[in-house]
């Protein structure tokens, strides 16, 4: 019997029997002050005068660690996520995870529709830093590329400049208040297939409900999967699918199990009302099936046959990937977040097969050998 | 086996301390009341390590519609998706079907003892 000072911070049964992809990994700088060394002047300067503090959220966290699990802290100091050594501990290593997602959590599209030339700065350092300090620390990292999506031709060319690094996978589109299938947007969409890059929607702290974000924090956590499919019926109404062919979308921690539903109603709806978009040629639930994957973190605690009459009613067993969501609290363990009776191959698809193929994995090794 | 966990001292009113029982974690809590209970370490939700997350109270409602705080040091909650382990029983606060195996302790010449079954 012994004290423990480094104890397993997870229990490690069952054995797990499959290799894993994990899509939704947030990374995090130690404080804002990791960027200047990235940051084009005249932004630098005036970061450096303090003259902005970074987000907040307009509410206070409720879960044991905050918006964070609680054993994710780092020892050497600064914010869950902050550390290299001890993603790898916890999450890589911890689960022997093949591949992992970057996708930040610093997203200059809070900034709003004001000074978007800051915007797309502050997203290109971001992107600079995620290149130096974390795709170049670990070839099981693959990155994201931030962007200003307010400012779409800024947007457009920093997919341009950094797209092309052999470790991004994607282009990252933050949910806040707006819909991305307004035209707005293409130069976006554009650049991200001229690249070869994925889409990856995610909330934000901005995001609402129908009606608001709601009276309390656990409604808003309960309203996220609405920003999700606003914007899944946003790009699929907006021809987006058809007007950039090579385009393919993963939404990330907003949800799964709504996705039968929605993809009833979007076919009925264009049976009855497809004169007025013509530039959706096919049935919505023909993109989804070809073009959209979505993120299964956070799993609902359903059972083992619900699951599997979930991914029936879908149709399909290659939409769902993995997602571990590190280091927030709502994180969910590749060991234990799908139920054991799941059968093997549907098993294996989710934690695998559906994100390598997504995002090319295997072609990329090549390229890479 | 009776193991020793630790002096009184070391373990103050509202903390936990994890200790290993082979490779099985066991928390033991003192309660803001100053009792000792022990459950076993692993979350049965998804398997975190309870050790990792924090003894509160029970929170509840009180008359006037707002937040009543009680049971200091009796509810352990997990340092995931922080569901709550009431320490004396073991019970999940929210899920009849998520519950702790709890061990006996008491304190015996200053120090805090903990009977667990012989590790395999
Ligand atoms: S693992 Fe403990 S609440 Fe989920």
């Amino acid at each position: 019997m012994t004290q423990s000072a480094a104890v397993l911070d997870h229990d490690p049964s069952p054995v797990l029997d499959t290799p894993v992809i994990d899509v939704d990994v947030h990374e995090a700088f130690s404080s804002l002050d990791s960027l200047q060394p990235y940051l084009a002047e005249p932004w630098r300067e005036l970061m450096a005068q303090g003259a902005w503090k970074g987000f907040t959220q307009p509410f206070i966290y409720w879960a044991t660690g905050g918006g964070n699990r609680a054993d994710s802290n780092p020892e050497r100091g600064g914010p869950p996520g902050s550390d290299p050594e001890l993603l790898r501990r916890q999450l890589l290593d911890a689960y022997e995870i093949q591949a992992a997602v970057l996708t930040g959590y610093f997203y200059p599209a809070m900034l709003g529709d004001m000074q978007v030339e800051f915007a797309s700065a502050m997203a290109s350092a971001y992107n600079d830093y995620q290149v130096a300090e974390w795709l170049a620390a670990d070839p099981r990292l693959l990155g994201s590329v931030h962007i200003a999506p307010q400012d779409p031709e800024g947007a457009a060319r920093e997919i341009d400049r950094i797209g092309e690094h052999e470790q991004m996978v994607q282009v990252m589109l933050p949910i806040t208040t707006r819909a991305y299938g307004d035209p707005f947007y293409f130069p976006i969409f554009a650049a991200a297939q001229r690249r070869g890059l994925r889409l990856a929607t995610h909330h934000t702290v901005h995001v609402e409900g129908a009606l608001g974000m709601g009276r309390y924090y656990i409604e808003r956590h309960m309203l996220i999967p609405q920003g999700t499919m606003a914007q899944l019926v946003s790009l699929v109404c907006a021809g987006v699918f058809e007007r950039f062919p090579d385009l393919r979308v993963v939404c990330l921690e907003g949800g799964f199990s709504w996705l039968p539903h929605l993809i009833w109603r979007m076919d009925r709806e264009w049976r009855s009302l497809r004169q007025e978009v013509p530039w959706v040629k096919r049935l919505p639930s023909d993109y989804v099936a070809e073009k959209v994957r979505l993120a299964t973190q956070p799993v609902e605690d359903m059972t083992g046959d619900q699951w599997e009459k979930v991914i029936e009613l879908m149709g399909s067993e290659e939409i769902l990937m993995f997602a571990t969501d590190y280091p927030h609290f709502d994180f969910d363990s590749p060991l234990r977040s799908l139920p054991p009776r799941l059968p093997q191959a549907l098993k294996r698809k989710i934690l695998y097969d559906n994100a390598r193929e997504f995002y090319g994995l295997e072609e990329r090794a090549a390229t890479r050998a | 086996m009776t193991v020793v966990v630790c002096g009184v001292e070391e373990l103050p009113r509202g903390s936990i301390m994890t200790v290993m029982n082979g490779d099985t974690p066991v928390v033991v809590a003192r309660t803001g009341a100053g009792e000792y209970h022990a459950v076993r370490g692993w979350c049965a939700h998804q398997g975190a390590m309870l050790g990792g997350g924090r003894l509160t109270w029970l929170t509840c409602e009180d008359a006037r519609g707002g937040y009543a705080l009680s049971r200091a040091g009796e509810i352990l909650r997990c340092p995931w998706h922080s569901f709550e382990y009431d320490v004396t029983t073991g019970r999940c606060v929210t899920d009849p079907k998520l519950r702790l195996r709890t061990y006996p302790v008491r304190v015996e010449d200053g120090n805090v003892l903990l009977d667990v079954p012989d590790a395999t």
